[in-house]
This record gives C-alpha cells, structure tokens and sequence, in this order.
C-alpha cells in the first residue's frame, strides 16, 4: 500500500490526532513559558533589566 | 554498445525504461529542498543561540505571549486545513480542495499579519537592526534575520498556495501538486515551532 493509499484509507483521524499532539506540545510550551515570565522578571530586576 | 544504443534497443523491443527514483520528480525536488532549508534554518538558530548565550545583556522584549501563541495557533491550523484540502483532492472533489486551499492561504496571510504587527510594535519602541532599548544591539539583527527568513518562507507559500490553487481548479495541476506544496507548507510550520522556543519564549519579560 503506498502511502498515498494508506493516507485515503486513514481519513482525517490520523491527522486530527497529530493536531491535536502538536496544539497539545505548543501549549505547554507556552504553558511553561508563561508560569517563568514572573521569576524572569525577578532575574531581570537584578541584572538591570536584563539577564541571560 | 554505447548506452544510446541500449537505449534505443530498448525502445525497439518495448522495454520501458522506469523513472530513476521510486518517489515522483517533483517530490523528490520539494524533499531536496526541504533538507537544504532545514540546514538554512538550523545555521540561523545556532548562530542566534550563539549571541545570545554570549551576550551578557541580551534583551527580553516580549511583555506578552498572546501574540506569537495566537500566530502558532493559526499556522498550526493553516497545517491541517493543508491536509483537508489535499484529502479533498485525493478524492477527486476539486471544489472542495481549491477552497480548503484558500483557507490554507487566508490563514498564512493572517499569520504574516500577525508577523507584521508584532514588528511594527518593536519597532515603535525603538528597535532596529542594530540597536534596541534593552539590551545587545545584535537582538534586532538576529531577530529580524530569522523571523524575516521565515516570514518570507511563509509570503512565498501564501503565493505558491494561490497559484497552485487557482491552476489546480483550472485542470493544469493535480493531486500531486497540492500534496508537494503541502510538504513545503508544513515545513514551513515545523520550522515555527522551533523559532517560537528560541525567539520568544526564552525572551519573555514583564
């Protein structure tokens, strides 16, 4: 079956799931992102704004 | 015997000669495109980790990640509207695949609206190539760099998607076609979400 065919048979649900996983690992990377802002700002405040 | 003569015996006898690849030429094309822009791209991330690991007063601009989460989320989108439309096309509905298509390319248009906006606010506060507010000078250069070459990449298949859509309906492209520019445009993805990590989410401040 070459994967032209396979795709046909699988439908949309295959890919709806990689969406889905892929929407899943973009959000927590912003998740993580998110929780940081407070203590990069913190590191920030010390290193005069910046910090690396 | 030369292998023109082999071939041409070839012909006389009615053997066929197959192609030289087991994939179709064009998809061999777009894949060899792909991995020579996949090292493109790898060379700006790792010269940007670079400076930025070497700079002591690399700045973080980014007060909010509504923005660039709300432009992963439409490209991310734009990927499986991509694949809609190349199901659709599969399956021989022309209609349905020429306007999952022009989703595909409305979305992309928002994205680099996105885009556009985004600079425009860093630029107001007074960033440019070379100097910033914050920090090292080299963020503007770096980060216009690899935002702009994937900006551009998204602009060149906003118009590609156009065109193929449009000649698609028309009778002049195929499946095929929609399928190669689909592997582009989800590389094109796959490449944002390597950006977003190093580009803005390392960069986040209050």
């Amino acid at each position: 079956m070459t994967t032209a065919e396979a795709s046909k048979s699988g439908g949309m649900g295959k890919d709806l799931v990689v969406y889905a996983c892929l929407l899943a690992l973009a959000g927590l990377q912003f998740a993580i992102a998110f929780q940081n802002i407070d203590h990069i700002a913190n590191v920030g405040a010390h290193a005069g704004g910046c910090d690396r | 015997m030369s292998q023109a003569d082999s071939t041409l015996e070839g012909h006389a006898t009615g053997l066929s000669v197959g192609p030289a690849f087991s994939i179709p030429t064009k998809k061999l094309a777009i894949w060899l495109f792909i991995i020579a822009d996949t090292m493109t791209f790898a060379a700006c991330l790792v010269a940007y980790g670079f400076l930025r690991n070497g700079s002591a007063d690399w700045p973080r601009p980014f007060h909010s990640i509504t923005n660039v989460a709300l432009m992963t989320f439409v490209l991310l989108t734009s990927s499986l509207t991509m694949l809609i439309g190349l199901q659709a096309a599969r399956a021989g509905n022309k209609a349905a695949a020429f306007r999952w298509t022009m989703i595909t390319a409305a979305l992309g248009i928002l994205f680099a609206l996105l885009h556009v906006r985004e600079w425009m606010g860093l630029i107001h506060e007074g960033m440019t190539l070379f100097k910033n507010p914050w920090g090292n000078g080299l963020f503007g250069a770096s980060f216009f760099s690899v935002t702009g070459l994937h900006l551009s990449h998204v602009t060149g298949g906003v118009i590609a998607l156009l065109v193929v859509g449009v000649r698609y309906r028309g009778g002049r492209y195929n499946a095929d076609d929609i399928e190669v520019l689909g592997l582009y445009w989800h590389f094109v993805d796959l490449v944002w979400m390597f950006v977003v990590p190093l580009v803005y989410l390392l960069n986040l401040a209050h």
